[in-house]
């Protein structure tokens, strides 16, 4: 059973990621539609953190960071609704394993991401 | 006979006293009116007359036993006086004019004659000087020398002329107009110094003042020594005793050349006052047309933000109905959701490829060259128009109708350049032709072909729609700010830039008519 943290301020994304990866009862999923409550939450227990970028509260990438100054281990996959190549050069070089956009081609594609990058 | 000897003496006697008062009278009026003085040998008066008080504002008493050089004039040198003394002392009579200085300090001149007495040897015993006032004459000389020297020193040119024109004299700026030197002057004629297409007027003017005694402020030209034209402003006067003519005037070259360089200076600045406001106006346009794209760049990103959300959900919990869907068991409804969904699915692909293709613009990564596929570059550019486009013109693009499903790598034709303005120009030309096609007013025959094609090291895009062509009155400044082909709106300001674009690219752009439309080819270089 994997541990997944989802962080996206918007709630109908947070449900849905969570019941479609639920269903399979292979995840456990958290989730937190506020990023500052998220990076003091959390710990090292996670295997996969899903971080969006562009919340209101704080900025995805500098989520990111702090996770990372956490816990340099920690898998995180970002995720945007809107993309430009800063964002994905700045990702990756802060310790992001993956980057997506939104929308998904499918969820399907998406749990397959992740499957990839868990194992 | 007896003669009455006591009348004869008495009228001896009256006419005796007759003869005394008129030589007392006649003394009286010398002693009135003759500026008279005597003096001893060493020069102190003896003896003034009442005229010489008069003029010298002393009284007989202050006078009398006072050293004749009372009445000295400081300016007149002493060797003057030494030469007067020698003459008079030597038995002879000295006259001069000299000025002489009033007990109130003000100078009068004098016509001056000294004469010595003698007695009855022969000796001298005085010196009588009778003097004349002259101060009028003088002060005339003085007025006469001062108002030529304001003749000489004018400005203007002044002379004197007899009736017939002929010259009698002339002053210097006279001779500096015209190149002549006195002596060419004296004796010539006015009417010789006109153009020849002046003379008439000469004559002419020479008649009138002689009539009517003065003419003023006319304009002439004029010949100089040189032969170069002299344009003159000149007054013609003839003076009080009507024997001659004084002509006054003014050379108008220096003031013709003042106002044409104040003319041209005028042009000058109003010219490049205007070139800089051209070239700000455009300068200020590309900054506004920055600042556009800048507004819709962040605009678009984040209505790209906002619209990728829910489509992200809608997309994914569309996703989790479908699964649902397909467990449902076989029937009517399942197959019909089924093929429902599938054009649903369409639809969510089409606005999400808007999306992503309005992103692309957006991005504000402008000033970096990077490969990239020009082909794509197109597509990008078709689809941001599309939704204008599709109800415009029929737009074909290396033969193939526009659609927004259209794969982005059907074609491959790399070159480097900054993607977002090469889209720029696209749009550009795009909209440059839809605005011309939709005065085709059927829509089935209006077709924009759009072909892209290598050419040894140069990718070559051609634009053509079949509207009719280019003015060609337009047609040789097309790519110039501010010629705008439309009758209403628009700047004119769009193909320039494009142009500058595609110069910043070391490309070229040319614009051309052909068949029966206008053509817009870009060349790019490929590295």
């Amino acid at each position: 059973m994997y541990k997944i943290a989802v962080v996206d301020d918007e709630n109908e994304i947070l449900s849905m990621i969570s019941r479609f990866l639920g269903r399979s009862g292979k995840y456990e999923i958290v989730t937190y539609s506020n990023p500052v409550v998220a990076v003091s939450s959390i710990d090292n227990s996670y295997d996969l953190v899903l971080m969006d970028i562009m919340m209101p509260q704080m900025n995805g990438l500098d989520a990111l960071e702090k996770i990372m100054d956490k816990n340099p281990n920690q898998k995180v996959v970002m995720m945007t609704a809107y993309s430009t190549l800063d964002k994905v050069l700045k990702s990756h070089k802060t310790g992001a394993v993956h980057y997506l956009m939104k929308p998904f081609d499918s969820l399907q594609a998406l749990e397959d991401k992740i499957k990839e990058v868990l194992s | 006979m007896v003669v009455d000897k006591r009348e004869l003496s008495l009228d001896r006697r009256q006419s005796d006293i007759d003869k005394k008062n008129e030589l007392l009278k006649s003394l009286d009026l010398i002693d009135k009116y003759i500026i008279r003085s005597t003096t001893n040998l060493e020069g102190k008066i003896i003896e003034v007359s009442q005229a010489f008080c008069d003029i010298s504002g002393y009284t007989k008493d202050e006078l009398i036993g006072q050293p004749h050089s009372i009445v000295r004039h400081p300016d007149v040198e002493s060797l003057v006086f030494q030469n007067m003394w020698e003459t008079i002392q030597s038995g002879a009579i000295w006259t001069g004019e000299l000025p002489n200085t009033a007990k109130d300090g003000t100078t009068y001149w004098v016509d001056i004659n000294i004469e010595p007495n003698l007695d009855k040897n022969g000796k001298i015993i005085s010196y009588t000087s009778i003097r004349h006032k002259i101060s009028n004459k003088k002060e005339l000389e003085s007025q006469l020398e001062q108002n030529n020297a304001i003749i000489q020193f004018a400005h203007s040119g002044i002379g004197t002329l007899d009736l017939e024109g002929n010259f009698l004299e002339v002053n210097d700026a006279y001779k500096d107009i015209f190149g002549y030197t006195s002596a060419e002057f004296i004796g010539k004629n006015c009417v010789e110094m006109s153009r020849e297409d002046y003379v008439d007027i000469t004559k002419k003017s020479l008649s009138i003042a002689r009539e009517i005694g003065a003419l003023v402020k006319m304009k002439k030209v004029c010949k100089h020594k040189d032969g170069s034209d002299v344009y003159v402003e000149f007054s013609l006067d003839m003076l009080p005793n009507r024997k001659a003519f004084v002509m006054i005037v003014n050379s108008l070259n220096d003031k013709l050349e003042l106002k044409e360089l104040t003319k041209s200076f005028e042009n000058r600045v109003i010219k490049e006052t205007k070139k800089k406001i051209e070239q700000l106006e455009v300068m200020q346009q590309e900054r506004l047309k920055n600042i556009k794209l800048n507004t819709i760049g962040s605009l678009a990103a984040g209505i790209t933000h906002e619209i990728n959300t829910p489509l992200t959900y809608i997309k994914g919990n569309f996703e989790m109905i479908k699964y649902d869907i397909e467990d449902l068991p076989p029937s009517d409804i399942r197959s019909r959701m089924i093929d429902d969904s599938e054009k649903i699915v369409d639809g969510i692909n089409r606005i999400s490829s808007i999306v992503e293709a309005m992103r692309e613009v957006s991005q504000t990564s402008v000033g970096i060259k990077k490969q990239v596929n020009i082909y794509n570059t197109l597509l990008t550019a078709l689809t941001l128009s599309h939704n204008r486009s599709k109800l415009q013109s029929k737009i074909y693009i290396n033969s193939r109708l526009f659609n927004l499903e259209i794969p982005k790598d059907l074609y491959v034709f790399n070159a480097n350049v900054q993607p977002e303005r090469i889209e720029q120009v696209w749009i550009v030309i795009l909209s440059n032709a839809l605005d011309e096609l939709v005065k085709i007013e059927n829509y089935e025959y209006r077709e924009l072909q759009i072909d892209i094609y290598q050419m040894n090291n140069n990718l070559i895009i051609k634009f053509k729609d079949n509207a009719g062509g280019i003015s060609k009155k337009i047609l040789p400044k097309i790519f110039e700010p501010f010629v705008s082909m439309k009758q209403s709106g628009g700047i004119g300001i769009g193909l320039n830039i494009a142009y500058n674009i595609i110069q910043e690219h070391d490309g070229e752009i040319k614009a051309y008519n052909e068949d029966d439309g206008a053509v817009f080819e870009v060349r790019l270089k490929v590295i």
